[in-house]
């Protein structure tokens, strides 16, 4: 070899290239996706239709969308500056509390919940249709368990740096996919026929994601993902 | 033939029967290579990085035309690097490649000298400067064939282009850099 030619080896060796992200997680979602849920695919093309419209009707997040995929309801954007947010309460946009039965009434779906050894929640909050959660507590650590009932409601992530990790879960049978690190953003968007209201923009904690096919949950706190994992296992096995 | 691991052919072949485990392990197998070739078409590392996934996302969806028996590398390699070709387009800007901060600075150790390390740090930063000058398609091929280990065969495929014309872009392009490297 001629010595610009090592000379060109060597300096290979120098270049500043970032560490390869591992892309296992993500491919893996996506295609599984696919595959999974035929019908879910076509409902997934809307929404991501219905969401260019929203992240450009958001100022902060125009021109800057770099990538998104998702699971079940849940759709998760990269961008390069977040919405502005605020920190909120692990409810805030979601509405007043209500009993249990009130609440799966609004939902028009019965809620999974793991057993309790003590009391049971007694604050559940619904969108019509669409979504019911509770807090559940982890030991002292609060934990808002959502459920989200097919394709009239996603949630929107946005992460700015490379600090925040998606990696995949399985939970029993299911994929899932964890977020944790960085500083993301979520966002309650809640599409009612042809219009989409935003109910609320916040900073979020660590999240659990999975989805049964039918039902996407969403785990969200000071959580590790095993132990999101261990808990989610209590909820749909 | 348990606890053998499976060989390329074997996970591609799982893969277009609908494997998504072994199509996971292919993704694992060659994404750091997916990843660096997008980056040094690209130039950036966000766009590297949606671009071999993407790359991969659509290779999986496209492995019914897979020739079997074919290489898989150059194969996937092509569909990361149009993938990284758009979004090289699309930013309207050309990749410029730098060294890591650490390499920037002259070696401690005891030989070369630091004056010989300052010399070689200011030649190498002549050569990156006139890689980065290079005419477009001349500077993909010295950063394919140089900074990813390719194959003159896996870039011509990777690129989709005749191998002859790797070696002519290879070829010109040495000319240029031994004007500036000497």
């Amino acid at each position: 070899m001629a010595e610009l030619e090592r000379a060109l080896a060597a300096l290979g060796r120098e270049l500043e290239i970032p560490p390869t992200p591992d892309l296992t997680g993500a491919v893996r979602a996506r295609i599984t996706r696919r595959r999974a849920a035929r019908r879910w695919l076509v409902v997934a093309l809307a929404v991501v239709v219905v969401g260019i419209g929203i992240a450009m009707a958001v100022p902060d997040a125009r021109s800057s969308i770099l990538r998104f995929f998702g699971i079940g309801s849940v759709k998760i954007e990269r961008v390069e500056s977040l919405p502005a947010s605020q920190e909120a309460p692990l409810t805030a946009g979601l509405g007043k509390a209500h009993t249990r039965a009130d609440a799966e009434a609004i939902a028009g779906f019965r809620m999974v919940l793991p057993a309790f050894k003590g009391a049971p929640p007694s604050r559940y909050y619904a969108i019509r249709g669409a979504l019911i959660a509770t807090v559940i507590r982890n030991g002292p650590t609060p934990l808002l368990l959502t459920e989200l009932k097919g394709e009239q409601t996603f949630l929107s992530k946005k992460f700015v740096d490379r600090n925040t990790r998606v990696e995949p879960a399985q939970v029993g049978a299911h994929e899932g996919l964890f977020l944790s690190g960085g500083r993301h953003v979520l966002q309650y968007l809640v599409s009612n026929g042809s219009q989409v209201h935003q109910l609320t923009t916040r900073f979020a904690g660590n999240v659990l994601l999975w989805f049964d096919g039918v039902r996407t949950y969403r785990l969200e706190g000071r959580v590790s993902l095993a132990e999101a994992i261990r808990l989610a296992h209590l909820i749909t096995g | 033939m348990e606890g053998r691991p499976l060989d390329e052919s074997e996970l591609v072949e799982r893969a277009r029967r609908g494997d998504h485990q072994a199509y996971g392990e292919l993704v694992r197998a060659y994404q750091a290579i997916a990843f660096r070739t997008a980056f040094l078409i690209a130039g950036g590392a966000t766009e590297a990085e949606d671009a071999a996934q993407d790359g991969f996302v659509k290779a999986w969806r496209a492995l019914g035309r897979f020739r079997a028996g074919a290489p898989f590398k150059p194969w996937l390699l092509r569909i990361v690097a149009n993938e990284a070709h758009n979004r090289r387009r699309s930013a309207g800007r050309r990749a410029h490649l730098a060294v890591r901060a650490a390499a920037a600075e002259p070696s401690g150790g005891a030989a070369p000298s630091p004056e010989a390390s300052v010399v070689d740090a200011e030649r190498r930063d002549e050569l990156l400067a006139a890689v980065n000058d290079l005419p477009d398609d001349q500077r993909v091929v010295v950063a394919l064939r140089y900074f990813a280990g390719l194959s003159e065969d896996e870039i011509a495929e990777t690129l989709g282009i005749a191998q002859g014309t790797v070696k002519s872009r290879t070829s010109r392009a040495l000319e240029r850099l031994r004007e500036s490297y000497g």
